[in-house]
């Protein structure tokens, strides 16, 4: 401890949270959420307001009283103690930074409340201002900080007395866009070098996508899924999941049979396509089931896969990648190309085939599909 | 045209006679203080500081001076202290119930002072406390409380919350939380109401004379007593000093705003 006062102590422990529930008179907040957290891991809540993404941090933080389950973090059981026994580093979204210390202060107010000498006092808040890029900054007043830099004095006081577990609630959801970008790669170096747990809410699901190890999205006080970003985001456990993070198109189709692990199905309206799919995760439905596609899935003209006539309805070029809004026989449908794969702007009303590949559409039951995400 | 070219000097005049209006009342008392008679003449007679020398010499002046200071002084750090509390416990209540609670608090300023005082004198009465300065210090304490508690809400609802929560989660007990960041953030606030109270109990007159006696007597009761039994320019004196106390009193106002609202505005969450 005294070898290398300057240091921040690896701050990696696990968190458990085990059958959490918390009822705000019969509203259920948070309903028996279970999650386990490992140390050095990343992992996102990702949610609509109101999904108790904020709730659960908070009953981790010591703010909110859990109506059952417990939160360990590594074997300590923290579920009854008040917040300032639970020793955590919280990052809020106002950055609830005190206005009447200066930077220095800010950081060294864990540090002073835990009595360390002077000396590593001002060690280990150099060391957490060098971190953050703030160096210069030490004896600034808040008021004279920018959003970006109110935000690094934030994260600074939250990991300079070394938590076991670093807590943050939406805390770029006040800075613009770039700002944002630059403080979400700056959080996960930070992250990385000092080997911190990280508990993250957000309801950004960019945000969510680079930064997490995994990703919890959440809904009506539930996990709807967890997973790395990617499999996530390539295999969404449910219509609710592919609509909530990126974008999906969903395609009416019925029933015809199978061929292997691929499932026939053929789209509804007036000229039926038969397509190959794959089954979502309910397993294979024969019942009303829908399809869905990414937009970045669907191709001009593919040589092999599902291939459907389509009009061009509007096309838009994003900067890199080129949006085309089509009909088709059985309702719209949005593509997403590569600038390259698309040269040219492409008439309205022009009459192309579309694919994809088969196993590019993920059928679930239809009714899943009518349970629209609450933004 | 014209009537564009005169509008400019026109406001001027206006504002010039609205601001005269208000203020020459109140700064006649400055030459007639002065005055060599011993009764109050406008335009004075002469020039003199002896009413001065009546104001601040041994005697019932100064007395009573020094017992308005003593009072107001006891009695704005009385409501201070209740009324910060008050608000913070406010602050807490449910919002219906807040709103109700308010209103009560809110009372002493409502209510007609000559109510207040006729109320208290009754109930002074029965509890011996006519006559002393502690009936008069817990009186002004009462009716000085809504300044306190008005000042003091309107900085916390400006307030981020959050930064308790931040000082817990670093470690501070909900104690050290409330003297290390609460009270620091809704200083401004509370220097405001003590000032209010302070000069609201300092010119307080109605229930002052309620339940003031000999020896307890106000700086505003004494000149009362010295408009109504002597005509004294005494009185002119004692307003002229009056008058450059709640000037200075209200520039440290003035100073404790400027320092509240330069801190940054907190966010909501």
């Amino acid at each position: 401890m005294t070898a290398s006062p300057g240091r921040i102590d690896g701050i990696g422990a696990s968190i458990h949270i085990e059958a959490l529930t918390k009822n705000y008179e019969s509203f259920k907040a948070v309903d028996n959420i279970s999650l386990a957290v490992a140390p050095g891991e990343f992992v996102t809540l990702l949610g609509s307001s109101g999904s108790g993404k904020t709730t659960t941090l908070m009953a981790v933080a010591g703010f909110v009283a859990p109506t059952s389950g417990t939160i360990r973090i590594g074997d300590r059981d923290i579920s009854r103690l008040p917040p300032e026994k639970r020793g955590l580093g919280v990052v809020f979204q106002s950055y609830a930074l005190f206005p009447h210390y200066d930077v220095f202060e800010n950081i060294a107010f864990p540090l002073r409340l835990r009595r360390l000498p002077e000396a590593d006092i001002r060690a280990k808040v150099a060391r957490a201002l060098e971190l953050v890029d703030l160096g210069p900054l030490a004896k600034r007043r808040i008021a004279a900080l920018s959003g970006g830099q109110q935000q690094r004095v934030a994260l600074a006081r939250a990991i300079v007395f070394s938590p076991p577990v670093l807590l943050m609630d939406e805390p770029l959801g006040a800075l613009d866009r770039k700002l944002r970008e630059q403080l979400q790669s700056e959080i996960k170096r930070i992250q990385r070098d000092i080997g911190a747990t990280v508990l993250y809410v957000t309801h950004d699901q960019e945000e969510a996508l680079s930064m997490s190890d995994r990703l919890a999205i959440m809904r009506h006080g539930r996990i709807a899924q967890i997973g790395a970003p990617d499999d996530v985001y390539a295999r969404p456990a449910s219509p609710f999941a592919a609509r909530f993070l990126g974008e999906s198109n969903f395609v009416p189709v019925r029933f015809l049979g199978r061929d292997g692990d691929m499932t026939i199905v053929e789209t509804e309206g007036a000229t039926p396509q038969r397509v190959q799919a794959v089954a979502g995760p309910a397993g294979i439905c024969e019942g009303a089931i829908i399809g869905m596609i990414r937009p970045e899935a669907i191709r001009i003209d593919p040589a092999d896969g599902a291939r459907v006539p389509a009009t061009v309805e509007r096309c838009e070029y994003l900067g890199p990648t080129v949006r085309l809004t089509l009909t088709t026989d059985f309702g719209p449908l949005t593509a997403r190309l590569s600038r390259t794969d698309c040269p040219q702007e492409i008439a309205s009303g022009t009459a192309v085939i579309v694919g994809w590949d088969a196993k590019d559409m993920i059928l679930f039951p239809r009714d899943e599909a009518e349970d629209e995400p609450r933004w | 045209m014209s009537l564009r070219l005169l509008a400019r000097p026109l406001l001027g005049a206006i504002v010039f006679a609205v601001c005269a209006y208000l203020v020459i009342p109140t700064l006649i008392v400055v030459p007639i203080s002065f005055t060599q008679t011993d009764y109050i003449s406008f335009p004075p007679e002469g020039f003199s500081l002896q009413w001065y020398e009546t104001f601040l010499g041994a005697g019932p002046w100064r007395n009573a001076t020094l017992n308005s200071f003593l009072v107001a002084a006891i009695s704005a750090l009385l409501a201070t202290v209740v009324g910060t509390s008050a608000a913070l416990g406010l602050h807490r209540l449910p919002r219906a119930l807040a709103r109700l609670a308010i209103w009560i608090v809110l009372l002493p300023m409502v209510v007609p002072s000559i109510i207040m005082a006729v109320a208290l004198y009754g109930a002074f009465a029965s509890l011996d406390l006519i006559g002393t300065r502690i009936g008069l210090i817990l009186a002004h304490a009462l009716l000085t409380l809504p300044f306190v508690v008005i000042n003091v809400s309107a900085v916390m609802q400006k307030m981020d919350w959050r930064m308790v929560d931040a000082a817990r989660s670093l470690g501070a007990s909900p104690n050290k939380a409330f003297w290390k960041v609460t009270l620091p953030s809704i200083l401004p606030g509370v220097i405001a109401g003590l000032v209010f109270a302070f000069l609201t109990s300092f010119d307080e007159v109605v229930v002052a004379l309620f339940v003031t006696g000999i020896d307890s007597v106000t700086l505003p009761v004494q000149m009362w007593n010295g408009i109504r039994f002597e005509i004294s320019p005494a009185v002119a004196a004692a307003s002229t000093m009056l008058l450059l106390l709640s000037i200075f009193a209200l520039a440290a106002y003035g100073a404790a705003r400027r320092v509240g609202r330069s801190a940054p505005e907190g966010m909501n969450a």
